[in-house]
């Protein structure tokens, strides 16, 4: 299973909900809010690609921050 | 501040000098070139991590962390420009929006001094009223 911490100061719930329902293709992904941290955790990640899926997510969680702000 | 290890690189940005929407946009520059992570305190210090994609030397991912700190530059120059001219922008655009307005209710004034009785014109004349007595010249000279 692989962890991601994500900070509660430059990400928010709404773009990690959004970006989970994008990726559950790719296996089970959940996440809780801890310590000012979201931790998403990935599990039966298809392909051994666990790591590059965990960035991936991390880069589009990003830019659906970003995008929130100018909406 | 730049700190390396292997394909990884870490930036810490002082955010008195750049802000945070600077840093989401230079962010959003690079996205597709590297994977890029936020943490730290926005109020204090911010750090800025970048890794790699596939096919990146630790030479190119600095050249990239190079660019995005140019691009941050350019981000807080543009909020700069954005900032000192906004009065500039708001009166522009309140004058463009309301210059139709100004000229329609001239139109309408003037519009309202006429009196559609008078006829300065003569458009309100039948065709016969203004050419009727011609045509019967001109028959007459036909003849």
């Amino acid at each position: 299973m692989i962890e991601k911490r994500l900070s509660v100061k430059f990400y928010n719930q709404t773009a990690i909900e959004e970006v989970a329902k994008a990726f559950r293709s790719f296996g089970k992904i959940y996440f809780k809010k801890r310590g000012g941290y979201f931790l998403v955790f990935f599990k039966d990640v298809k392909n051994d690609l666990g790591q590059k899926i965990a960035n991936e997510f991390g880069n589009y969680v990003l830019a659906q921050v970003i995008k929130s702000r100018h909406d | 501040m730049k700190q390396q290890n292997s394909a990884c690189y870490k930036l810490v940005i002082n955010p008195e000098l750049y802000s945070l929407s600077a840093i989401y946009g230079a962010a959003y520059v690079f996205i597709d070139k590297v994977y890029i992570h936020l943490d730290g305190d926005p109020n204090k210090k911010i750090e800025i991590y970048f890794k790699s994609k596939e096919n990146l030397s630790p030479k190119d991912l600095e050249v990239i962390v190079g660019d995005f700190e140019n691009e941050l530059l350019n981000y807080a120059l543009r909020e700069k420009i954005v900032k000192a001219n906004q009065k500039v922008r708001e009166h522009i655009i309140a004058q463009a929006l309301l210059s139709p307005l100004y000229a329609f209710s001239e139109l309408a004034d003037k519009a309202e001094d006429q009196n559609y009785l008078e006829d300065p014109l003569g458009i309100a004349q039948t065709w016969e009223e203004r050419f009727g007595q011609k045509s019967k010249k001109k028959a007459k000279r036909k003849k």
